[in-house]
């Protein structure tokens, strides 16, 4: 048993002879950082541990907060409009007329609907 | 549970959060911007803009922005270019879609120079050939038609040869047809030569077609003509006997046969050459409609939407004038191709039996169109709740109206539909009784969802009694010789145009428990609920109506030709007539009396029907009567009252522009002993315009008559004979005769045939 871990540990040091570490002082830099570069990397590449409900939570407010704002600043009769310019409009022909048909349903939205009054 | 995450990657996520925030609102907020802004402006702007970056742009990007913004989607022939085309009969959106490209519009003058440049210099050969035929429209109405040709020419040699036939034939067609035009017929036939010759195999019948509806005019005074118009026709016969297709050489044949048919028109009328057709399309203040599309459509091409091959089209100049030249015998109706921004709050005053033109030699014929601007609505509109027992209607007058005509719409489970319900009002406001309404008996329809059985439309049944409906109005104005003024029905494309929305609501009464049941589409349990509430209360005018219009929508949906369906059919009508007797003592109507009238004329019992009509009559108000009139003259022929009957048919004909029952008058006048001669004059007069009948050509029918009258010495008494049988219902009888052919009495046959439709 012996004899054969000698034997293993012989085998390694000759096949390993041929290697040599050479970064010591890299290493050192990196794991203790003397300029304010190195510090920087490090704070940069510094790993942090969050609990994943918190950093949820956060997420979710900011979203509703960036949509309650935009919500709050669209007027309320406005139909959804697309974020490009529309090339295309569509007609409308009712009560015998022909509209702009986001254009009637705007005008339309402001009377109230005896329906539901 | 935590998460490992380094710094930089907390950094790059929220930054790219920040990102799409800000995209979002910057999105929006131009978008917002958009839609509050006026959009004429900003089209106007727009165009400018475009305009500017053609002009400075390289010379390669140039061409590319033109094709791009003046010549993308258009073919540039005048059937295709326009946004709305309208005509007597109505309007069309072009392409039939409702969704409309709001790029900006260019005039046709502005691209003038652009045009220019891109047949010069532009690659696309589509795009060259539009781009000639709009500015051959531009220099036509401009009065340089040379230049039009020369440029024509031009265009021509810079398509390939090989590839773009179609574009080339159009060329070649509209340059013809310019030659044609301005008379240079030399041109028009060594063009028409170059045509056949160069696209010896590959021309289709639609271009033969068009060539020789440029020659025939032609071919009548000049022999060359006539001959390249047998080579044409030799040409057509050739190939329609090569087809094997049914439908191709179906469709060649009529081709070839309407040539022959003009060609006929014009000889057996003596008449040398065509007719001018010219005139000026302007708004009622002075404005013209520039570069608008003009069509001159012959009575056969009337009643299918407007086609590339029709003979007659062209554009109005910058003035809005337009002419049309070498115009060949017929009946004619002008139709327009105009823009939305040119036909937004306003219409062209006409309706639909109106605005014929006919051309029976003379040689000029003027033909003018003034749009007059929209009326406007005052109340009840934008959705008003009516409560009352009287409703108001009340618009702002039209100067010089006579009188106006009321309309109210209802929406249906598929589409909507109006009916006129007061006619000759004198006055800028009108009342209405709701409960008048309420009895009003409006078109029943009917609609079927995929292969379900088709079921009755509980709106329009219900009709104005219905609380729950919303309801529209129009109106429309007349001259006190009864021509339209203007109406307020029509494109309403802007901010200030929508003005009010004709829509409200009248709940006036209340919904019963049936009438609840009826909408939710439950029509059986609804039907004896109204059966229930008439049996209980006999004066429940409401239930009783209503189940007349049960029963008459049910009768419409009986469509089996069976015993069976016979047999329930005579079953319900008797039930109908029980109804309506009750109906008319507690809610008498003109229209009930009607009802009963005609059920009584169809059962030939004409006691019982000159009384309800008598009394039918007594209760009409101003109205357009020319159809009861007519109805009434054939039950009064058919009592052997001819001379009561003539006098019912002259006033129906003279107030009915489709002179529906000009058919009957003239067997009426021929029977009482008036000549052909003098038939063929009141023929002419009153031609039969029953569009979608097919309408008859009585005065073919009585020259032809006449020719066998001619030769045939006791042809009179067998006319008159027939005649009586006619006037006496022997229908079956008259079906059954069939003169040999060589009787001398097919035209008379004919007569009779065309006579038995008349209804």
């Amino acid at each position: 048993m012996e004899q054969e871990q000698s034997h293993l540990k012989q085998q390694l040091e000759r096949e390993l002879s041929g290697l040599q570490f050479s970064q010591q002082e890299e290493v050192v830099r990196r794991t203790h950082p003397t300029t304010v570069r190195g510090r920087l990397r490090a704070f940069w590449n510094k790993e942090l541990e969050l609990p994943i409900i918190l950093l949820g939570t956060v997420f979710a407010l900011l979203l509703t907060a960036a949509f309650l704002y935009h919500a709050a600043r669209q007027p309320k009769s406005e139909p959804a409009v697309s974020s490009e310019a529309p090339q295309q409009r569509e007609l409308i022909e009712t009560g015998g007329s022909i509209y702009w048909k986001d254009e009637f349903e705007r005008r339309l939205a402001r009377y109230e609907d005896p329906d539901q009054g | 549970m935590k998460i490992r995450i380094k710094v930089k990657q907390l950094v790059y996520f929220l930054g790219l959060l920040m990102v799409f925030v800000f995209a979002f609102n910057y999105g929006t907020s131009s978008s917002q911007k958009l839609a509050e802004a006026d959009r004429g402006v900003m089209q106007a702007e727009k165009s400018e803009q475009i305009l500017h970056m053609i002009d400075s742009a390289k010379p390669d990007e140039q061409l590319k922005l033109i094709e791009e913004y003046m010549l993308k989607d258009d073919s540039g022939d005048l059937t295709h270019i326009y946004d709305v085309y309208i005509g007597p009969d109505g309007s069309m959106y072009g392409g039939g879609s409702s969704e409309v490209d709001t790029q900006p519009e260019f005039n046709l003058k502005e691209q003038v120079p652009y045009l220019e440049l891109y047949v010069q210099s532009g690659t696309s050969d589509p795009a060259i050939s539009t781009a000639a035929k709009l500015l051959t429209y531009y220099y036509d109405g401009s009065g340089q038609w040379e230049k039009a040709a020369q440029l024509l020419t031009e265009a021509r040699k810079r398509l390939h040869i090989t590839r773009y036939i179609y574009a080339r034939d159009e060329l070649f067609m509209l340059q013809a047809k310019l030659a044609a035009e301005h008379e240079q017929y030399d041109e028009l036939l060594r063009l028409c030569a170059d045509m056949l010759l160069e696209n010896k195999n590959s021309i289709n019948s639609d271009t033969y077609v068009r060539i020789s509806d440029l020659l025939v005019e032609y071919a009548m005074s000049d022999g060359k003509a006539a001959e390249m118009l047998k080579q044409i026709q030799d040409e057509m016969e050739r190939q329609k006997n090569q087809m094997k297709d049914g439908d191709v050489v179906k469709l060649q044949s009529e081709q070839l046969q309407g040539i022959l048919d003009r060609q006929n028109k014009l000889s057996s009328n003596k008449i040398k050459t065509g007719a001018e057709v010219s005139g000026t399309i302007t708004k009622s203040n002075g404005e013209p409609l520039a570069y608008a599309g003009v069509f001159l459509r012959r009575e056969e091409d009337i009643n299918r939407s407007i086609f590339d091959m029709e003979p007659y089209q062209t554009m109005t100049n910058g003035k809005g004038e337009y002419t049309f030249k070498g115009v060949v015998p017929n009946s004619y109706k002008l139709f327009l191709g105009v823009n939305l921004s040119q036909i937004s709050g306003w219409t062209w005053p006409v309706l639909p039996d109106d605005g014929w033109i006919d051309l029976r030699g003379q040689s000029k014929v003027q033909e003018d169109v003034v749009f007059q601007p929209l009326m406007e609505l005052k109340s009840p509109v934008n959705e008003d709740v009516v409560r009352d027992k009287t409703m108001t209607f009340e618009w702002e007058p039209v100067a010089g109206a006579a009188y106006y005509n009321l309309n109210i719409g209802m929406k249906l489970h598929s589409g909507s539909t109006s009916r006129a319900v007061r006619q000759g009002i004198t006055t800028p406001r009108v009342q209405v009784q709701a409960e008048d309404l309420y009895y009003e008996i409006s078109g029943i329809s009917s609609y079927s969802h995929g292969k379900e059985q088709e079921q009755l439309d509980p709106l329009s049944l219900l009709g104005y009694a219905n609380a729950k409906n919303q309801f529209s109005w129009s109106v429309e104005a007349y001259s006190a010789d009864g021509k339209l003024l203007t109406r307020s029905n029509g494109y309403r494309l802007s901010n200030d145009l929508t003005g009010n929305l004709p829509f409200f609501y009248l709940k006036e009464r209340t919904l019963t428990e049936a009438d609840e049941m009826l909408l939710a589409g439950k029509l059986d349990d609804a039907e004896a609920m109204y059966e229930a509430d008439a049996d209980r209360d006999p004066s429940d005018a409401h239930s009783l109506h209503m189940m007349l219009m049960i029963l008459k929508g049910k009768t419409s949906l009986l469509r089996g030709a069976g015993t069976a369906d016979a047999e329930e059919k005579k079953s319900m009508d008797a039930q109908q007539i029980d109804i309506l007797k009750k109906l008319v003592e507690l809610h008498p109507t003109e229209n009930y009396y009607e009802w009963l009238a005609d059920y009584y004329f169809k059962q030939a019992d004409w006691n019982r029907y000159n009384r309800y009509y008598a009394i039918a009559e007594s209760m009409r108000p101003f109205k357009d009567n020319s159809y009861s009139d007519g109805n009434h003259a054939m039950a009064l022929m058919k009592q052997g009252k001819t001379d009561e009957a003539k006098v019912y048919l002259k006033k129906s004909i003279e107030n009915d522009k489709s002179h529906r029952f000009i058919g009957a008058y003239l067997a009426l006048f021929l029977y009482s002993g008036g000549s052909l001669d003098e038939g063929i004059q009141l023929a002419v007069k009153y031609p039969d315009r029953m569009g979608y009948n097919t309408p008859v050509d009585w005065e073919e029918l009585l020259i032809a008559m006449k020719r066998e009258s001619a030769i045939n010495p006791g042809y009179k008494a067998v006319l008159k004979d027939k005649i009586a049988q006619y006037n006496h219902g022997k229908d079956e009888e008259l079906k059954r005769w069939q003169p040999a052919s060589e009787s001398g009495l097919t035209a008379l046959k004919n007569f009779m045939t065309a006579l038995a439709h008349v209804s």
